[in-house]
Parts: structure tokens; sequence; C-alpha cells
């Protein structure tokens, strides 16, 4: 994280502690995590498009500012913790603290009162990446990456990409999001 | 009028709603009485749909707030609409930019703890509410019943919604489909809706 200012690394904890604190169970897997900042940063370019970027990798767009401040955050050390899982493709979960529930509070609070339009946008674009993406399982929302024709530069070097975009995945979407639809 | 309440209450609502009253209804009075009682907000993508008609009012130049938003709100919900539409055969019918923008607009309103309703008329917009979008579940309503229930609540006469819906019919009638109502669409949907409202006092 070399090439980051302290006040770039502050800004994209906090960040961080927004996704999780808008989420209903304040708790995200990790592949959560990347994948919903990835869609809010090709969304917010213009605010947050300094704080992060995104290479290609082994399950597609993968930002190394993110993954190390998640595992070893240098501001908000006692804000979230990190569970490992056996799940290959979820990379793990991270839970925020109560202390952390007190800080996002907080800083909610305060953006709110302040009414500091950015932000409140931000948060309103979190909401709406929790309620599509949250209830898609890591291999659903991969598979919504991975079949969207806009991110094809970020799969070239994906090695699951044959687990994930499969019939079985697909199935499993149209029973949860084109279920019951007449 | 029944009261002289005096509102804040924010609504975010689609092209169709503005232009029941500019195309199908001929009916600007009505319209400026109503966005004179409540907040309305639009942004850019509704204010094009609405351009041949709002040019020319001023009533709406002036009442209506504008939302500029620096996130591409359009961008994530049109996004995801995409996908559902290439990979599902069901979700084939187009939602316009504006309807994804009155939902962008409705989750900033929201975050501010400041939305009422967000009136969507158009099937497939509010069925990608209803089923994709469950924060916004609860505000979201139909221009009709969105009258009916302001009148419950006493920010307009039982003359004045009635009047609206009796239209509508009308323009039905003349051939046009306001709110992409047919005469049986009234009478199932409409109709029942007029009868539930209370008689007035006095």
């Amino acid at each position: 994280m070399a090439r980051y200012t302290p006040e770039e690394q502050k800004n994209l904890e906090y960040l961080i502690l927004m996704l999780l604190g808008t989420s209903k169970k304040r708790e995200l897997s990790l592949l959560q995590i990347e994948k919903e900042m990835f869609l809010l940063r090709e969304s917010a370019m213009k605010l947050i498009g300094d704080y992060y970027s995104f290479i290609a990798h082994y399950r597609g767009p993968y930002s190394k500012e993110i993954y190390e401040s998640l595992i070893s955050p240098l501001y908000l050390d006692d804000d979230w913790i990190y569970e490992n899982s056996r799940d290959k493709l979820s990379g793990g979960d991270i839970r925020l603290t109560s202390e952390g529930c007190d800080n996002f509070k907080k800083l909610k609070d305060e953006i709110v009162k302040n009414k500091h339009k950015e932000l409140i946008e931000i948060f309103a674009a979190m909401d709406i990446l929790h309620d599509l993406y949250d209830k898609l399982t890591s291999k659903e929302l991969l598979y919504f990456i991975y079949t969207s024709p806009e991110f094809k530069k970020y799969i070239t070097k994906s090695i699951v990409y044959d687990e994930v975009v499969t019939e079985k995945t697909k199935e499993s979407l149209r029973k949860k999001l084109a279920g019951g639809i007449q | 009028m029944k009261s002289n309440i005096k509102t804040h209450q924010k609504i975010v609502a689609d092209s169709t709603f503005y232009l029941l009253f500019y195309a199908d209804l001929s009916d600007c009075d009505s319209l400026h009485k109503i966005i004179m009682a409540f907040d309305f907000y639009v942004g850019n993508k509704i204010k094009d749909e609405l351009k041949n008609h709002i040019s020319k009012d001023d009533v709406f130049s002036k009442r209506i707030l504008d939302v500029s938003q620096d996130v591409n709100f359009i961008q994530i919900l049109k996004g995801f609409y995409q996908f559902l539409q290439r990979e599902f055969p069901t979700y084939s019918n187009w939602i316009k930019d504006g309807e994804f923008e009155a939902i962008g607009i409705s989750y900033h309103l929201n975050r501010m703890g400041r939305l009422r309703f967000l009136i969507i008329d158009d099937n497939d917009a509010r069925r990608f509410v209803e089923k994709e979008l469950n924060t916004l579940h609860q505000f979201l309503i139909r221009t009709p019943a969105f009258l009916c229930v302001s009148c419950k609540n006493g920010h307009f006469d039982k003359a004045f919604v009635v009047k609206i819906l009796n239209n509508i019919k009308v323009s039905i009638e003349a051939g046009k489909s306001p709110l992409r109502l047919e005469i049986n669409g009234w009478k199932k949907y409409i109709k029942p809706l007029i009868d539930s409202l209370p008689e007035e006092n006095g």
C-alpha cells in the first residue's frame, strides 16, 4: 500500500466500515466486499476512483488495497474481524465488532447531520448493492460478474470460471431472481 | 381543499406520473395542486423525458426539486437488470432510464430519512422494485393509490381525487392509455379505489 497516502488509506478503511455497517447482518464475505466495492467504484469513479483499484485475478476483479485493508487495517484495526472459511470462493467472512458498530453509527449520524451529499450518495449506492447482491452465494455473485460483458477484462486470469459459469449456477439464480415471475 | 396542511413529505415519481396530467388528461392545474402539496424530486433523465411539457410549465420549474448525483445509480441498477434480461427470458421488457433514476433518487432520500412515496405505475419497473429492492418496497405506490391515500390523509378533498380518477376513464374511452391502463384495468383497479374513499363531512 506504499503508493497510498495515510489519508487515502483511512478513507478506504472508512468506506469498508460503511459497506459493512450498511449491510443487514453487519457481516459480509471477503468476496462480497471485494465485488461490491468493485461495483461501487465503477459507478462512483468521480468520488472514490482514486481510493483503490482493480486488476484481473484468480477470482475476477481483485483489489490488493482492499484485501490488505480487510486483513490488516491500519486505522480501524478494532472495527472488524476476519474469520477464515473452508469455502475457497468466499475467502472467509468479515464481521463488524461492537466497536465497529459504534464507530459506524457515529459516522452515519455525522454524515446525515451535516448533510454530506456525496457520502449520503455512497450510503444509498451501498444500500442498492446490498439489496441486489447480498442474497447471492459466492458462485452466483461471480456468475454475474463473469457473464457481464462490461467486466470481461477482469476475468482473463480466472481459475474458477468453469466451476462458476455453469447451468447449475444459472438455475439457482433463476430460482432466486426470476422465480415466481409470470 | 379539506385543510391547510403544510407538508414536506418527499416524493419521487417517474415520468409516467407527470405525463398522466400533461399528455393524457391535459390537466396541468391538478398536477400543480399536487406538486404544491408535497416536495417532488426529479433528476435529469426524468426531466429529459418530460422536456416537451415542462419547458412551458413555470410552476413545475419553480416547485419541483432537482437532484444532481455524483454516483451513477442508473448504472448500478441497469447493470443488474440487463443481467436479468440476458439470462432470463421472463425479463423481456425494458425499463426506462427515468425509472431507474427515480429508484436511485429514492434510495438517496431514504438515506436522509425523508422518503414518503416512490410513485411508479409501470408493471416491469414495479416488479423489479418488489422482487429485488427490498429497501424501497414499503414506499412503492401507484398514482391512483397515491391520490387516494393523500385524500384519506387530508391533503386533497374527495371531489378533486375522484375527478382525476374519473378523467382517467374518460381518457381511456377517448383512445388513450393513461398509466398504460385499459378500461378493464380501470374497472378492476381504479373503480374500487373510488368506492373506498370515505364520504366527506359537512
